[in-house]
């Protein structure tokens, strides 16, 4: 199927509608879609799955229908923070898919009391497992210490962190006395793929239990970072403000000429489904040199490489841009062929 | 419809002269009248067609009644067709096309004693079969005995419909006939007594590609008449209701929820829907996912 030419529209916050499939899916066919979600009923939800046009679902009268419920439970509490990775970057961690492994950072900040044998259990996709490097006595660092940690894998993959039964290594919050936040290092990751918006999507679910004999007092939290792959800085790669890549002979300053020289910088390895994708991005007086082409329609450029696309995307004008958040201004993604 | 050579023709509004000049065409008492005292103009239809009809060629007409039921006691027991010119002139008359069914209606309520047909039928699987436990409350005078089916909304009897009966001792079927898409009649070699109680099946009813109710109406018969002894009219439901589709609800991961992978309350997350499904995704179709918590 060509995802591609899928349409996705928001109809109100409850409601999403998909269309723009260019096949007959067979019956007996699985469409899985997969959806960032926020969830406001307790304990139970519903969802509701309508396919025919849209006059029928209009009319409450599809074709095919379904129904699922699930029920949720788990509360989030707030004792974990700064989750980040190799990157140093909130709540994103990054896939080393270069033979080197991930380390996962995170604070703990109980809000409630801990005691003695308290634990940390991770619950996370199975897509994140141990290296063979990883140590059950060294690889772990809680406040900069190391002690035993283990990781397990199966249809998840489960991290635990335990204190002896005589030691508390996640104590009591502020204002009791200290160390109110505790740190937490997990070294000799893997990440076997990044993180798309369908693909490799991992929630870790921390549960932390006050002491070996209080199981009544656990406290949970859920972060979904994403997993970003290893970037790699293209040194040799520049642009050219002008046809001619030496600068001389005749200048067009309406062109922009990006070159990488140096084919070995882009070596690593690109998973299924993946697609390395350039994308120039313009602001401020840029913008209006890509107004008059429509948003999502392609873009002309030219490349030596055979079956690069070009396609221009509008951003946002809003005046509020910053060049910390990019994603929203006008760009052109360069699709490039093959992996 | 012009059938067999499949022409098109233009349709016109024929109603537009006034009685005063009647337009030959117009469906009026005073242009009926012309024609045939006795037709009323409300049962009176006019097919203009847009070129010639040639001698010796064989035209077939279809009129499709919006409700092929009596909504007013009666129509008529004879059809009759006139072929006009569009200056008044009759070529060519039929007086007796033949019985438009029902002439008479009447009280007695025939007794049904089951019905498979509200369990519903799944739209978009081509056909189902209909199968009503019938019990017989006014015997027939005729040694033959006939049962005649409607089928309204968008479902259609098809040239693969078959009547059967099923019990213990079902009566013989001597003929059956699928009349039109909305009419089967069968004639039973049996002449119904009051109480006498059998199941009649009736197979490859051909159900709307889309979510659609209709009702099917029951009248039994003397033979070769069209005045029913008891009936059921309109009143079996028969309709379509969604195929239903598999649904699922799993965490991003792929995990059913548990005790230690499960969903939170009030915090951004993942969750993926998984959709069996149960007929093929047209791409004319909408994938539409709703829910009362998102």
């Amino acid at each position: 199927m060509n995802f591609n030419s899928l349409i996705y529209t928001v109809v109100n916050l409850q409601t999403i509608q998909i269309s723009g499939f260019t096949s007959i899916i067979p019956s007996g066919s699985v469409i899985t879609v997969t959806m960032r979600v926020w969830i406001n009923t307790n304990p139970i939800f519903n969802i509701y799955v309508s396919i025919d046009n849209i006059a029928h679902i209009t009319a409450l009268a599809p074709i095919i229908y379904g129904t699922a419920s699930a029920t949720v439970t788990a509360t989030p509490s707030t004792f974990i923070s700064g989750l980040t990775g190799n990157g140093n970057e909130m709540n994103k961690l990054t896939a080393m898919l270069d033979g080197t492994t991930s380390t996962i950072y995170f604070s703990v900040t109980p809000s409630s009391q801990t005691i003695a044998g308290s634990f940390l259990l991770i619950y996370t996709s199975a897509n994140l497992v141990k290296a063979s490097s990883f140590n059950s006595a060294t690889s772990c660092l809680i406040n900069n210490v190391t002690q035993p940690c283990s990781i397990t894998t199966s249809t998840y993959t489960k991290i635990a962190i335990y204190s002896s039964s005589s030691s508390n290594l996640f104590p009591q919050p502020p204002p009791l006395p200290p160390p109110a936040t505790t740190t937490v290092q997990i070294n000799q990751v893997v990440f076997n793929y990044a993180s798309s918006h369908s693909y490799y999507i991992y929630h870790f679910y921390f549960q932390l239990t006050a002491s070996l004999a209080s199981q009544a007092s656990v406290q949970k939290y859920l972060v979904s970072p994403m997993v970003v792959q290893q970037r790699n800085q293209l040194i040799s790669f520049q642009n050219y403000f002008s046809n001619n890549i030496n600068n001389t002979g005749n200048n067009f300053m309406n062109l922009i000429r990006l070159v990488s020289p140096n084919i070995s910088e882009w070596q690593n390895t690109i998973q299924t489904y993946q697609k390395r994708i350039i994308s120039v991005f313009t602001y401020q007086d840029w913008s209006n040199g890509l107004a008059n082409v429509s948003s999502y329609s392609s873009y002309p450029c030219l490349s030596n490489l055979a079956g690069t696309t070009f396609t221009f995307i509008q951003g946002s004008n809003s005046l509020n841009l910053t060049t910390d958040f990019p994603l929203n201004w006008d760009r052109i993604n360069i699709v490039l062929p093959g992996t | 419809m012009l059938n067999s050579t499949y022409l098109t023709t233009s349709c016109v509004n024929l109603n537009t002269a006034s009685s005063l000049v009647p337009n030959p065409l117009t469906i009026n008492s005073t242009a009926v009248n012309n024609l045939n005292p006795n037709i009323q103009s409300t049962l009176a239809i006019v097919v203009g067609f847009n070129n010639v009809l040639s001698s010796g060629v064989t035209y077939e007409l279809q009129i499709l009644l919006s409700n092929n039921l009596p909504s007013i006691g009666a129509l008529s027991t004879s059809f009759e067709m006139y072929a006009i010119s569009g200056t008044g002139i009759m070529q060519e008359e039929n007086w007796n096309m033949g019985q438009v069914f029902f002439e008479l209606r009447n009280n007695h309520l025939m007794n049904i004693v089951s019905v498979n047909s509200e369990a519903a039928n799944l739209a978009g699987s081509i056909v189902s079969t209909l199968q009503i436990n019938i019990k017989i409350g006014v015997s027939c005078p005729t040694p033959l005995s006939v049962f005649l089916f409607t089928i309204s909304g968008d479902f259609q009897f098809t040239v693969g419909s078959q009547v059967t009966t099923i019990g213990a001792s079902p009566p013989q079927i001597l003929t059956a006939q699928v009349v039109s898409p909305n009419l089967i009649t069968a004639t039973f070699n049996e002449q119904f007594s009051s109480g006498r109680q059998f199941s009649v099946a009736i197979s490859n009813i051909q159900n709307p590609l889309e979510i659609s109710s209709g009702a099917i109406s029951l009248y039994s018969l003397p033979y070769n008449s069209i005045s029913p002894l008891e009936v059921q009219e309109l009143s079996i439901p028969f309709q379509t209701i969604s195929l239903s589709a598999p649904v699922n609800i799993y965490t991003a991961e792929g995990l059913s929820p548990n005790s230690a992978v499960e969903f939170y309350l009030q915090t951004t997350q993942y969750i993926t829907v998984s959709i069996q499904l149960p007929s093929n995704f047209n791409p004319s179709y909408i994938l539409q996912i709703t829910s009362d918590a998102l």
